[in-house]
C-alpha cells in the first residue's frame, strides 16, 4: 500500500481514541470504585448470611435473637450500644466480633454455661480469615435495623409475622417455638435439623411412653417447664447434658403460649 | 571558550530562529539515528529516499528496528497473506507484560490474601478493573491469535523447507501460551480458579508411570493438593519463568523468520527455494515507511478495538467467582474454553489415556509434522491429505469442545440442575438479576397465578415452571426418572436490612409415589450489583 498518509492518519485516529476511551474510563472511576466496593460489602454481607446459618444460627439464634442460658443475642440494640464497654473492649465492635470468632469464648460467663469454640483456622476452627469478616460484615448489619427507626428514609425492618388472636393453637405454638428461638438448639422439625438439644421429630409418637406413668402431654410441658426432670439419652453431638436448656420457660411464657407451644409439639409424629 | 564562540557566531550568522531550529533538525537526527525533518517528512508522503537512503541506516543503527529486516518480498506484505498474526501474537504478549506488572503490583500469592487483593484491585485501584479486563482479554486474544498464526502457516504450507524448525518453535511458544493462560487462572484465588486448575494437576498426576505422575504433581504444587505452596509456584512460573521462556524462544523463532524470509505464496516458490531470502530489487517492499506504517496501523485498530470492547461492555470482563473453597465443590466444573477439548476427552476413558497420552500426542505430532510431511509440494491441490487431516481436527476440537461442555455426559439430579440454573453458585442467573425490590416477600408457588407478587416475580416464576418440565423431560432423555408431578416453590423472606433470604424448593414424585423434595437457600442483597452486570 503506497498510501502512507492513509495508514498514519488511521493510526493517529486510532491512538486518539484510545485516549478518548481511556478518558471516559478515568472519568468514571471514582464512581465504579464506590460502586463495586458497595457490591463486594453487600456479597460480604450475603456471605456471611449463609456462614451464620450453618455455624452460629445454633447457639445465638436463627435471627441472632440468641438462646437464653446459650448464647446472648447479637441482633439487639444493646449489642450495638453498650456491649463493648461491658467487657471493656478498646478497639471497633467489628475486631471485637472477629477476635471473639475467631479465638472463642473459652469460658462461659453469667447467665451464658456454653463456652463459644474458637472458629478460626489460626485457632483451630474450620473459618478462613475472610469468611470471619464476612460473617462480622453480617453481623454489623443488623446495627442499620436500630439505625434506621430514627433515620428519615427507614429501611423496612423484618417484621415478625403478628399473631392473629384466634389463631389455631398449632399455629400459634409453632410461631412460640420460632420467637423463641428452640429452632436453634432443636432445629426446625422436619426442615432443618437439631443441633445442639434432641431432634424433636415425632415427639408425638414417643412423648406419651417415654416417662412411665405420664401422658405425652404432661412429658412435654414438664420438659419445657422444667428440663433436666428427664434427659434424653443422645443428642447430635453426643449424650445430651442437663442444664444446657434454660430453666426459666415458666416465666418467659404466658400460660397460653405454653399451651399453644405443647398443642404443636403434640403434632409432631 | 571555544564553544561559546562558535555558537555566537552561528547565531550571528542564522539568526535565533535558524539557529534552534538547526539544532532542532540535528536532535531528531540523533533520536532517529540518521534520518532528519525533510527525511520524515519525505517517509510520511510516502516519497523516494534520498541517497545514501538513510532508512536503512536506520536498521543499523536501532537495536529495534535491526531485528526487523529492512525490506520484505512484495507478495508476503498483503495483509491476507499472513494476516500479521505473528506480529499480534508478540504485541499481545508485551500487552500482556504492561498489563501484568500493573497487577502485580497489588497482588500478593498467598491464599490469605490473593482473593482479598483482586477485590481491592477491582474496588479500591483506579484503572484496576480495566487493567485487569485488559489483562484477561488480552490473554485469550494471544491464544486465539497464537492458534490462528499455526493454522494460518500450516494451510499454505509455510513449514516445509528451510521453515521446519521455525515451525518447531513455534509450538513450543503455543504450548508456553497455554501454559502462561493456565497458570494465571489460578492466581484470583476464586473457586473458577481453584477447581479449573485442580482439574487440570490432577492430570499431571496421571502421566505415567503412576511415580513420574505423582512426582510431577508434587513438583508442580509443592503439596499433595493446591495450596499456598502450588499458589506461589504457579505465580513464579506464571510471571518469571514461562516469560522468560517465551522471550528466549520467540527470539529463536523471530531469528529463523527473519533468516530465511516469510515463505512467498505457494504459487510463486517451490518448496526449498530460497526466494524469499534473495528478493529482486523491483519486488522490494522496505520497512520504512510502507510495512512499518502497516503494523502501527493494524496495532492501532486492535488496541482500540480491544479497549472499546471493554469499555462498552462487549467482553463481559474477567469474572471473580467466590473465595476458593477446597470443601465446597461445584456443581459444573469447566475448564478455559481453550481447554474444553481435553475435558471432553476426560469424559471419554481413562485420565491416563485420555488426559496425558493423547493431548502429549497431539502436540507430539503438531510438532513433528515438518519432519514427517514429504511431500514436495506447497499448494492446495497437492496436499489433500494434509488439509483433509486438518479438517478432521477441526471438526475433532469443535466436536471435543462441546463434549467438555456440562451439556454432555454430566448427570447431576434435575432438581438440582433447576435451581443452578435459576440461582447459581456462581454468577448472576435469574433471581438475582431480576431488581431486588421486585422480589416480593411471600411463599410463592409455581402451580398457582402468584397474583399478589410483583410482574418481575410472576415472570420468574414462570421461568422456573419452564425450567422443571424442561429438566423432567431431559431426564427422561436420558432414561431417568426425572420429575414427575413436578412443581417449586420459592421463599422470599425479609432477613436484614437490605438482605433477603430466598428458599428454592423443588418438589416430584419420587419412584416409591412419596413427594421427594430438594431445597436450598440463598442470600441475596440489595446492593450486591448482580442486576447491573
Amino acid at each position: 500500500m503506497r498510501n502512507i498518509m492513509v495508514k498514519l492518519t488511521t493510526s493517529l485516529f486510532a491512538v486518539l481514541g484510545m485516549a478518548l476511551l481511556v478518558v471516559l474510563v478515568g472519568a468514571g472511576e471514582e464512581a465504579r470504585m464506590a460502586t463495586r466496593e458497595a457490591n463486594f460489602e453487600a456479597r460480604a454481607i450475603e456471605n456471611g448470611a449463609a456462614i451464620f446459618a450453618e455455624n452460629c444460627a445454633g447457639c445465638h439464634g436463627i435471627q441472632g435473637k440468641g438462646i437464653p442460658g446459650v448464647a446472648p443475642a447479637l441482633n439487639s440494640p444493646e449489642f450495638f450500644k453498650t456491649r463493648l464497654q461491658e467487657v471493656g473492649w478498646q478497639g471497633s465492635l467489628r475486631s471485637f466480633i472477629e477476635s471473639t470468632v475467631n479465638a472463642g469464648r473459652p469460658v462461659g460467663s453469667g447467665q451464658y454455661s456454653a463456652k463459644m469454640a474458637t472458629w478460626g483456622q489460626e485457632y483451630g476452627g474450620p473459618l478462613r480469615p475472610d469468611q470471619i469478616r464476612d460473617v462480622a460484615s453480617f453481623i454489623l448489619n443488623w446495627e442499620k435495623q436500630y439505625v434506621a427507626v430514627a433515620a428519615a428514609t427507614p429501611t423496612p425492618a423484618p417484621t415478625p409475622t403478628p399473631l392473629p388472636p384466634d389463631a389455631d393453637p398449632v399455629t400459634i405454638g409453632k410461631a412460640v417455638y420460632q420467637a423463641q428461638g428452640c429452632a436453634g438448639c432443636h432445629g426446625v422439625p422436619y426442615q432443618a435439623p437439631a443441633v445442639v438439644g434432641p431432634s424433636l421429630e415425632g415427639l408425638a409418637n414417643r412423648a406419651g411412653t417415654t416417662v412411665a406413668g405420664q401422658s405425652a402431654e404432661d412429658y412435654i410441658r414438664t420438659s419445657i417447664l422444667n428440663p433436666n426432670a428427664y434427659i434424653v439419652p443422645q443428642c447430635p453431638t453426643g449424650p445430651c447434658q442437663a442444664n444446657l436448656m434454660p430453666q426459666n420457660y415458666g416465666q418467659i411464657l404466658s400460660p397460653q403460649e405454653l399451651d399453644a407451644l405443647v398443642q404443636y409439639l403434640l403434632t409432631l409424629k | 571558550m571555544g564553544v561559546l564562540q562558535d555558537v555566537s557566531e552561528q547565531i550571528r550568522k542564522d539568526g535565533v530562529v535558524g539557529f534552534s531550529l538547526k539544532q532542532l533538525d540535528t536532535f531528531i537526527t540523533r533520536v532517529t539515528t540518521g534520518m532528519n525533518w525533510n527525511d520524515l517528512r519525505a517517509l510520511a508522503r510516502g516519497d523516494e529516499p534520498r541517497r545514501p537512503n538513510p532508512r536503512l541506516q536506520v536498521h543499523s543503527e536501532s537495536f529495534v528496528f535491526h531485528i526487523k529486516p529492512s525490506y520484505y518480498h512484495e507478495s508476503v506484505t498483503k495483509l491476507t497473506h499472513t494476516f500479521r498474526l505473528g506480529l499480534l501474537s508478540t504485541y499481545f504478549f508485551f500487552l500482556e507484560i504492561i498489563t501484568g506488572v500493573f497487577l502485580m503490583i497489588f497482588y500478593a500469592p498467598t491464599p490469605e490474601r490473593a482473593y482479598g487483593d483482586m477485590l481491592k484491585i477491582m474496588s479500591g485501584v483506579p484503572f484496576g478493573e480495566f487493567m485487569r479486563d485488559i489483562h484477561r482479554l488480552a490473554a485469550e486474544g494471544m491464544v486465539i491469535v497464537v492458534t490462528l498464526h499455526m493454522v494460518r502457516t500450516f494451510l499454505t504450507g509455510s513449514y516445509k523447507k528451510p521453515r521446519q524448525f521455525t515451525w518447531l518453535t513455534g509450538v513450543i511458544l503455543l504450548l508456553a501460551t497455554l501454559f502462561m493462560s493456565f497458570s494465571g487462572y489460578l492466581l484470583p484465588w476464586d473457586q473458577l480458579a481453584y477447581w479449573a486448575v485442580t482439574i487440570g494437576t490432577s492430570m499431571a498426576d496421571k502421566a505415567p508411570p503412576p511415580a513420574v505422575g505423582n512426582a510431577a504433581k508434587l513438583l508442580l504444587l509443592g503439596a499433595p493438593s493446591i495450596g499456598a505452596n502450588g499458589l506461589l509456584r504457579f505465580y513464579l512460573l506464571h510471571v518469571l519463568f514461562v516469560p522468560l521462556l517465551i522471550v528466549f524462544v520467540f527470539f529463536v523463532h523471530y531469528y529463523k523468520v527473519v533468516r530465511v524470509g516469510i515463505s512467498l505464496p505457494a504459487s510463486e516458490e517451490e518448496v526449498g527455494q530460497d526466494t524469499a531470502k534473495r528478493v529482486p530489487a523491483d519486488k522490494r517492499r522496505y520497512y520504512l515507511p510502507d510495512i512499518f506504517t502497516d503494523e502501527m496501523m493494524v496495532l492501532g485498530v486492535v488496541t482500540f478495538v480491544l479497549l472499546a470492547m471493554i469499555v462498552f461492555n462487549i467482553y463481559p470482563g474477567a469474572p471473580l467467582e467466590h473465595h476458593a473453597n477446597p470443601n465446597k465443590t461445584p456443581l459444573h466444573t469447566e475448564a478455559p474454553w481453550y481447554f474444553l477439548w481435553i475435558q471432553g476427552l476426560l469424559k471419554l476413558g481413562d485420565p491416563t489415556l485420555m488426559g496425558v497420552i493423547l493431548p502429549t500426542l497431539v502436540f507430539a505430532f503438531l510438532a513433528i509434522i515438518p519432519y514427517i510431511d514429504f511431500n514436495p509440494s506447497r499448494r492446495a491441490k497437492d496436499r489433500r491429505v494434509a488439509i483433509s487431516l486438518f479438517m478432521v481436527a477441526l471438526a475433532g476440537f469443535v466436536v471435543l469442545t462441546w463434549m467438555g461442555t456440562p451439556h454432555f455426559l454430566v448427570e447431576s439430579p434435575p432438581a438440582e440442575e433447576v435451581v443452578q440454573l435459576m440461582l447459581p453458585e456462581e454468577k448472576a442467573g435469574p433471581v438475582r438479576q431480576t431488581e431486588w425490590y421486585k422480589l416480593t416477600v411471600g411463599e410463592w408457588d409455581t402451580r398457582s397465578d402468584n397474583a399478589t407478587a410483583s410482574f418481575e416475580l410472576q415472570k420468574l416464576m414462570h421461568h422456573y415452571a419452564h425450567l422443571i418440565e424442561e429438566e423432567h423431560a431431559k431426564a427422561l432423555e436420558k432414561g431417568l426418572e426425572g420429575l414427575p408431578n413436578g412443581y417449586g416453590k420459592m421463599i422470599i423472606e425479609d432477613w436484614q436490612p437490605g438482605l433477603k433470604k430466598v428458599t428454592m424448593r423443588v418438589f416430584w414424585t419420587g419412584k416409591d409415589g412419596t413427594e421427594q423434595t430438594f431445597e436450598k437457600s440463598f442470600y441475596i442483597h440489595e446492593e450486591a450489583g448482580y442486576a447491573r452486570h
